[in-house]
């Protein structure tokens, strides 16, 4: 991982992914007994959690927001240049 | 693993909801299993445990102190550790290099404003057991997709009226809008005249007009007015 702003959860996203494939048992509990097929990538799920809101946040919602689509066109620029590299 | 910048209020808060949880559910020292299960058996034969990972992410104030207290207070010796980074990296930075002292099967990291209600981290766990794969790999991510349109988003929202309307009130709110900041220059201050620019939509007010404001204020388009008209 390379981002060191607020964008590294979209890049964290973009590398599982990315992921090269794994196996994917039947039952769910993570062995690899019996495979049924592959993942394209790792697998993420989403999970709806509660929340309120809390005062004293240090996002600023201008400026950071403008940090945030300038990370992400970084992001881009270097998914595309092959800054990524697998071990 | 909880990335930390300048949170010496809100910190103690977040633990101590974080701490009430992790006892509960989990237990402060791994327990042997049991009632062993086929995937246990392949295991080290022992279930729960946690620890907190504290990236103190080069804060200015008295984050680690309030952190060492906290961790006195409910005696956390083996448990909680802190790392400080000397400069601040960000959120990413710091999130990047807690993972790096994480030690246990499951990695999870959480704010330290603790506006996510902390306890559905049992739901992300499960979650996360539903799509891990062969090389025990799988992300379970915590969304508040949900909660758009629910009172906690709106109430945030409620300075901009702009959500709250209708789709049709929306469009003459922005219409509105633009021509107030295209045409400045028009404005004028005698008010019962026709817009002087031939492109008014008829159903609109000129801008300075008090009917203006009412729209701007109310989000509703101003009835038809002939008078305005073309």
């Amino acid at each position: 991982m390379h981002a060191e702003g607020w964008i590294f959860d979209v890049e964290m996203l973009m590398l599982a992914e990315s992921a090269p494939p794994g196996a994917i048992s039947a039952d769910e509990d993570g062995d690899d007994d019996a495979a049924i097929g592959c993942s394209p990538g790792i697998r993420i799920a989403e999970v709806p959690i509660g929340w309120k809101e809390v005062g004293g946040s240090k996002l600023n919602v201008m400026w950071d927001s403008l940090g945030m689509a300038w990370g992400l066109a970084l992001l881009r620029a270097s998914w595309m240049m092959g800054v990524y590299r697998r071990r | 693993m909880i990335p930390a910048y300048n949170e010496e209020e809100r910190l103690e808060i977040m633990l101590e909801e974080a701490l009430e949880f992790l006892d509960a559910e989990y237990g402060r020292s791994p327990k042997a299993i049991t009632n062993t299960t086929k995937r246990e058996k392949k295991g080290a034969g022992k279930k729960g445990g946690y620890e907190i990972i504290l990236v103190n992410d080069g804060s200015k104030d008295k984050t680690v102190q309030v952190a060492l207290e906290f961790s006195r207070k409910n005696k956390l010796h083996d448990i909680m550790r802190i790392c400080t980074l000397e400069e601040n990296r960000g959120k990413g930075g710091a999130v990047t290099h807690g993972f790096r002292h994480v030690r246990g099967e499951y990695a999870v990291f959480a704010d330290a404003d603790g506006a996510s209600r902390f306890r559905d981290l049992k739901k992300l766990v499960e979650g996360c057991r539903k799509v891990v794969d062969g090389p025990k790999r799988g992300i379970a991510v915590g969304s508040r997709a949900h909660l758009v349109g629910s009172e906690a988003v709106v109430k945030v929202c409620l300075p901009f009226p702009f959500p709250l309307l209708e789709p049709n009130h929306r469009k003459s709110y922005l219409l509105t809008l633009w021509i107030a900041l295209s045409n400045p220059q028009r404005s004028n201050a005698l008010f019962p005249r026709p817009p002087p620019y031939p492109y008014s939509p008829s159903h609109l007010p000129y801008p300075r007009h008090p009917m203006w404001i009412q729209t701007l204020l109310s989000g509703i388009s101003p009835p038809y007015n002939p008078l305005h008209a073309r």
